[in-house]
């Protein structure tokens, strides 16, 4: 019967597999570890650098504001744009350390992936909810300056928009972190 | 001890003694040869950073599987971000139909495909149970690695034990 297989021959069958990768020495993984620290040096100094670079940008309208209305809006924009960058210097660096691998058990791991993906999902308002108050504070010195004009009504619309489409992709986070609660409650049943 | 020297001992040993089981472990969570490759590699990095904190309160054995599968895990979990494919329990494969039956791919070079269509698409925590009983790994070393209570790993074994006997054993007794 072209089926059958034993699985007692199953197990010979999945241990005799060849290997593919040939042994790494211990001298390549010095290399390749120095190498992963190296990559995860330069991400965070890209990822300081986008920051203190947009904070920058934003400090540097503050300062050459006409109104005060202008500048305050601006430096809440820096600040708010500061705050997402250490948020997702938070989120990167919060991997576990790489002797908690071997002490977690496969569930405990599993679940507290779960839980971080949740976590994030379920919080992923508050990320944007930091450069609200600065755009609102811009636009309505804006406004007040009478910078935007004809372009108001457009403005408007653009606005409405925006904040539909942040509605929809919240609820959707909201779903999904939803049935991420279901599979850990499966789990920890 | 030096603890360089250690680590280095460490990753010495693991690497001859588990270098094939990680490979086969690998080919358990990824079907594409050029990620499979990158796989391994993180495989290995994170067991070499992990073992500066190795503190032999488990058997280095526990540990290796612990980190080998946590990683390959997380590199499953990236992926399937990427990819959207749908993981089912082991209870769901218990009760769907196999692909191939039928099919007149009875060579053991299709079985093993079958078999690793069959691991992949299983979730991470019936993916880590079947693949340590394929090793060879009894109950209570499964229940260690995967911190799940020896109860709940025999009824994995036991759900195992009947996939594999339906999908591959079609007609005949059941697994030992």
């Amino acid at each position: 019967m072209p089926n059958e297989l034993p699985p007692k021959d199953l197990k010979t069958l999945w241990q005799n597999q060849n290997p593919e990768a040939t042994q790494v020495s211990i001298d390549e993984i010095r290399t390749k570890a120095r190498d992963f620290e190296r990559k995860i040096r330069r991400r965070n100094l890209r990822e300081y650098a986008a920051a203190a670079f947009i904070a920058a940008g934003f400090a540097f309208f503050a300062w050459h504001s006409p109104s005060t209305v202008l500048r305050l809006g601006n430096v809440l924009v820096a600040a708010g744009a500061l705050y997402l960058g250490y948020q997702f210097h938070r989120k990167g660096s919060s991997q576990k350390a790489p002797k908690e691998l071997g002490a977690t058990g496969c569930l405990d791991f599993h679940l507290e992936q779960l839980e971080h993906e949740r976590n994030f999902l379920d919080n992923s308002w508050k990320w944007g909810i930091w450069l609200i108050p600065g755009f609102i504070v811009l636009m309505g010195g804006a406004i007040k300056a009478g910078y935007l004009g004809k372009a108001l009504p457009f403005l408007v619309i653009t606005c409405v928009w925006i904040a539909m489409f942040l509605w929809i992709l919240l609820r959707k986070n909201k779903r999904k972190a939803r049935a991420l609660q279901r599979e850990i409650d499966e789990l920890r049943a | 001890m030096d603890v360089g020297q250690s680590q280095a001992d460490l990753y010495g040993e693991t690497s001859a003694t588990f270098h094939a089981a990680l490979d086969r472990l690998a080919r358990a969570y990824e079907a594409d040869p050029e990620h499979r490759r990158d796989l391994l590699q993180e495989i290995h990095l994170a067991l070499w950073r992990s073992f500066e904190g190795f503190d032999a309160r488990c058997s280095l054995r526990t540990w290796v599987y612990r980190v080998a599968h946590n990683a390959a895990a997380s590199h499953a979990g990236r992926q399937r971000k990427h990819f959207l494919s749908p993981l089912v329990s082991l209870e769901e494969a218990e009760t769907a139909p196999d692909p191939s039956d039928g099919e007149a791919d009875a060579d053991r070079r299709g079985a093993l495909e079958r078999l690793l269509e069959l691991i992949r698409q299983l979730k991470p925590l019936d993916r880590q149970v079947i693949v340590s009983y394929l090793e060879g790994l009894d109950a209570a070393a499964i229940a260690e690695i995967t911190a799940l209570s020896p109860s709940n790993v025999a009824t994995k074994i036991h759900r195992i034990k009947n996939v594999l006997a339906r999908r591959f054993h079609e007609g005949g007794s059941h697994a030992e």
